[in-house]
């Protein structure tokens, strides 16, 4: 499987995106954001970082990079594109995700690990996560409260579109557990057509147990599988 | 006002008063819808509370941006291209109102 890893300036988890997915297997290169053109890809990873130094709102001057035409063109086509942290607030700045990410509710930057439930298996990034598994991955984030309006918050719900919550080491949701104010703790979500995702956490970051965590790689290997089925099917 | 920066050419100096261009700007004022959570607009008002301020019901932050438009371009046509631009980079519709306004 080949993966794109986008690089803006300031991006900084692009080289961990691009580390994790060599680490698990699969090929990963980056691509500078003044590119207009993917290549033969089979997903694209929107990275974590201060695009832009997150400037006028965080991932708002990102997302007329030239290489974000080639993303959404890209997502309209049906292929996967998995936004993390800045990534995700990129994404939404973009429009291929629905809602907004606004200042942490205690205006705090967060640096932590967090427990995130997994809300449906019925995704290509969740599909391999086991049943009630929690993954205790890490967040790094000043802007990750997400935000949307209660029609977009029922048409999510409706759609089963939130794929993970915060919640406490036991699987609670609960406001306890839910480091920034995220309506609902969503810390994830997919688009309608569900091939675009973003997260605040980082699952990227913790993909070997040397980093205190390896439950980030049940998100790579959801990946891995739906591209594969993907090309099974094609080639039947 | 350019001269005395130092922006235009020594020989203009003298005479800036003359040649100061006429100036239009754009004033974008942008702010929090309602239903957002504004943890720095409440923050800010219980510090005003703490200090003794009273009858403060509501304190919203959020950004004023001022743009420098070339002399002589037309109001009108201003108005819709920076409204425009409000609309798609200088303000989020999900989570923010603006105010725009060509000042002359």
């Amino acid at each position: 499987m080949n993966f794109v890893v986008l690089q803006f300036p300031a991006s900084n988890c692009d080289q961990d995106a691009v580390h994790a997915i060599r680490h698990l297997g699969h090929s990963a290169n980056l691509l500078w954001h003044k590119e207009s053109s993917l290549g033969d890809v089979d997903c694209v990873i929107v990275p974590g970082g201060f695009s832009y130094g997150d400037y006028l709102r965080c991932g708002a001057i990102a997302r007329f990079s030239p290489v974000m035409q080639a993303v959404k063109q890209f997502a309209d086509n049906g292929g996967l594109v998995l936004g993390i942290c800045n990534g995700f607030q990129v994404l939404t700045e973009a429009g291929l995700l629905p809602g907004a990410l606004i200042r942490n509710r205690d205006l705090q930057f967060h640096c932590e690990y967090i427990h995130l439930k997994t809300a449906t298996t019925d995704s290509p990034f969740t599909s391999k996560i086991p049943t009630g598994k929690l993954l205790r991955v890490p967040i790094a984030h000043g802007e990750g409260c997400y935000f949307a309006d209660d029609e977009t918050l029922a048409k999510l719900k409706a759609n089963n579109q939130v794929l993970w919550h915060y919640c406490d080491a036991d699987g609670n949701v609960t406001d306890a557990a839910n480091p920034n104010g995220a309506l609902q703790n969503i810390a994830g979500i997919c688009n309608e057509r569900r091939n675009v995702a973003g997260l605040m956490p980082h699952p990227e970051r913790a993909c070997e147990p040397l980093l205190g965590s390896d439950d980030g790689k049940w998100v790579f290997k959801s990946l891995f599988a739906a591209l594969q089925s993907k090309v099974v099917a094609q080639a039947a | 006002m350019l001269a005395s920066h130092g922006l235009l050419p020594h020989h203009a100096r003298n005479f800036s008063w003359r040649i100061t261009p006429f100036r239009m700007k754009a004033k974008i004022i942008i702010t929090p819808k309602k239903a957002v959570l504004d943890p720095q607009g409440k923050t800010v008002q219980s510090a005003l509370e703490h200090m003794g301020y009273t009858g403060v019901t509501g304190v919203h932050i959020g950004k004023y941006i001022e743009i420098d438009l070339a002399p002589g371009t037309d109001k009108a046509a201003a108005h819709k291209a920076i409204n425009d631009a409000a609309h798609k980079l200088l303000s989020n519709p999900v989570i923010e109102d603006y105010k725009l306004e060509i000042a002359e």
